[in-house]
């Protein structure tokens, strides 16, 4: 069975890019453009990895995985925070928040293939 | 009488001295009193005696009766001061005797008096009575008579002198006069000892009175009330009023002086309060300043960041590609371009408000025709509009100038219509109105001497929570779907052009029924030429 990433950023562009680099992996891709959404097919969808973006509109990437890591059946999500904030803080607010990786924009492709790899097989 | 005041010390010395030389006049003067008094009581009686003896000699010798002599010598007796009278013949045998104690015995024999025939002796009784006693020669000497007639009462032939007096004195009442004399004299001096002190204790009290109350003013301003003065004795025309005087006007001129000081410390304190809350405020600014500058880096990292992440994930992408389809590759390439112009303008837009904020940007202020600048901005927007289906709705009355920098004004107005179009859906319309003077909002106190430009959308509207946002940089909107290609700094940058046009720019909206932005410019009426110095001023600073 492959495995399942949900990408969730609230700029299609970027979205559409991460979704293109895992499924080009051959993992099974879900997108969602807000927090509300990412949460609910996190849910629903059990998905193996998630990439999130921090600011977002309808709760943020903090939000996100505090309530993540809150829940039973969602606690093992293994979280990869991928923000355009690259300041110290705002590494140690992800990692406070239960973030399992903290990558910052502009990300590379190639290394996010190489990442995705590693912690999915 | 360690604390004792001036007043009282200057009475007390004067009162010794005064009581010192009192008793030393009254012992001199009793001394010399007595000496008076016994010099009168002996020649009182000395001439009691001779006159006695003058008028009675021929008598007592030619009688010598015995009760005759008695009868005579109590004449003597009875006269004033006169104690015992006794007559002795020239044998000494007692004649006559009136009051004579009945044993005398001789204590101080005094020099016989030859000329007058006289001598005084002391005389005492046993039980302690002292007598002054006068022994009177009785003689022929003097009466005429002839000295034989001496033998008819006892003497012998041919001896002149024929008898003797002797004239007793009590001592007690010599003495007892003189003590009344004495007592008089001492009572006298203790009396006007007295008034001297009180008259002393008056003037020294007159003098030193002030220099006591001089004291306490001074004890007074020591303590800080330099509102005390000395109330007496500045009249007095000597040095204690002269010192009274100067004493006075120095405390006024210390009053005077920290009066001044204390006015001075206040305005220097006021100044130092000032001074301080200017530099606290000038400190405040400094650190907003400082935080809005790091947010507004953090900022535009973020917003740099975010279309250069799809460059660069999009290029990678290609770059790495084994087998892409020609339809995708194109696609990609095509959000690269796109991604590269955001930042562009996103990079233009950024000098753009730096340069107005910063005031680095002059204003090209002339008197210009606001429906003509509605219409060129118009022109440029009408090919995007049409795109969307979006119509366009001009409502310009009349011609009307304003006092504005076209190109930035135009600026605004393309921003408002820009965003209009971004957020109307298809089919929808936006109206632009043109009015005289503002008829809503803060713009309407300024009826009359402001033109009001007012676009207005039929799209989604903005949420009541986010309109106080939406003219800060990088503020875009959070609806789902949002259009994410401007640059956040729009209504940024017309709220700078429209302020620094001394307008105002504002909105108003109702979710899902659209919204109205507004702003106002100034008529050239009350921008005028002469003016434009104050403009250009305004926009240095």
């Amino acid at each position: 069975m492959a495995k399942t990433v949900l990408v969730c950023d609230d700029e299609p562009y970027i979205l559409e890019s991460v979704g293109f680099v895992a499924r080009e992996e051959g993992y099974g891709v879900l997108m969602a453009e807000n927090g509300d959404d990412a949460l609910q097919l996190a849910r629903s969808q059990h998905p193996d990895v998630m990439i999130v973006d921090i600011s977002m509109p309808r709760k943020d990437g903090y939000v996100v995985c505090r309530e993540l890591k809150a829940g039973e059946a969602t606690r093992g999500i293994y979280i990869i925070i991928l923000t355009a904030k690259g300041q110290e803080r705002d590494m140690r607010e992800s990692y406070c928040c239960g973030a399992d990786e903290f990558m910052t924009k502009p990300f590379s492709p190639r290394h996010l293939r190489k990442r995705l790899h590693e912690v999915l097989d | 009488m360690k604390h004792a005041g001036i007043a009282t010390k200057l009475v007390l010395h004067s009162a010794w001295i005064l009581i010192a030389l009192g008793a030393t006049v009254t012992l001199y003067s009793v001394s010399q009193l007595r000496g008076l008094l016994y010099r009168e009581m002996v020649q009182r009686v000395e001439a009691q005696a001779l006159n006695w003896i003058e008028a009675n000699t021929a008598q007592i010798i030619l009688s010598a009766d015995p009760r005759t002599l008695q009868r005579l010598t109590g004449e003597l007796r009875a006269r004033e001061g006169i104690a015992y009278v006794v007559l002795l013949d020239a044998e000494h045998r007692q004649r006559a005797a009136v009051a004579v104690p009945a044993v005398l015995t001789q204590q101080e024999t005094g020099p016989f008096d030859t000329d007058k025939g006289m001598c005084w002796n002391e005389m005492e009784t046993p039980d302690g009575r002292h007598y002054f006693e006068l022994t009177a020669t009785i003689s022929a000497a003097g009466t005429g008579m002839s000295p034989d007639l001496g033998t008819l009462f006892g003497a012998a032939a041919n001896n002149p002198t024929w008898g003797k007096l002797r004239v007793g004195v009590d001592r007690r009442e010599f003495d007892r006069g003189v003590t009344t004399l004495v007592r008089k004299n001492v009572l006298l001096t203790t009396v006007l000892i007295f008034i001297a002190i009180a008259l002393s204790f008056v003037f020294a009290r007159r003098l030193v009175t002030p220099i006591t109350l001089m004291a306490r003013a001074a004890n007074q301003i020591a303590a800080g009330d330099l509102s005390e003065r000395v109330k007496r004795g500045d009249g007095l025309r000597n040095e204690v009023g002269s010192l009274v005087r100067n004493f006075n006007r120095m405390a006024s001129k210390l009053e005077e002086n920290r009066e001044e000081m204390s006015l001075l410390h206040t305005r220097l304190e006021e100044k130092v309060l000032d001074r301080t809350r200017e530099l606290e405020l000038a400190n405040h600014k400094l650190k907003e300043m400082d935080r809005l500058k790091s947010d507004f880096l953090s900022t535009v990292s973020h917003e740099l960041r975010t279309p250069l992440t799809s460059i660069k994930a999009y290029a990678e992408i290609l770059l790495d590609a084994r087998h892409l389809e020609p339809g995708t590759a194109r696609h990609f390439l095509e959000i690269v371009d796109k991604e590269a112009n955001r930042m562009s303008r996103l990079i233009a837009d950024l000098l753009n408000v730096e340069k107005i904020e910063s005031g680095t940007t002059n204003l090209a202020m002339s008197r210009c025709k606001i429906r003509e600048i509605i219409r060129m901005a118009v022109v440029v927007l009408a090919p995007t509009a049409a795109r969307k289906r979006i119509a366009l709705r001009l409502h310009l009355p009349k011609p009307q100038s304003v006092w504005a920098d076209p190109d930035r004004i135009q600026e605004v107005i393309t921003n408002l219509i820009g965003n209009g179009i971004k957020f109307c859906s298809s089919g929808g319309h936006i109206d632009v109105w043109l009015r005289p003077s503002p008829l809503s909002g803060p713009g309407r106190r300024l009826a009359g001497r402001y033109v009001q430009v007012e676009v207005t959308d039929d799209g989604r509207g903005i949420q009541p929570d986010e309109r106080e946002h939406v003219f800060e940089k990088f503020y875009q909107g959070s609806q789902h779907g949002a259009d994410r290609s401007g640059s956040g700094l729009g209504l940024a940058i017309s709220r700078e052009i429209v302020l620094r046009h001394n307008g105002e720019i504002w909105l108003d909206s109702r979710p899902a029924a659209g919204c109205s932005f507004y702003f106002t410019l100034p008529q050239p009426a009350l921008e005028d030429p002469a003016q434009a110095p104050v403009a250009a001023i305004r926009m240095e600073a």
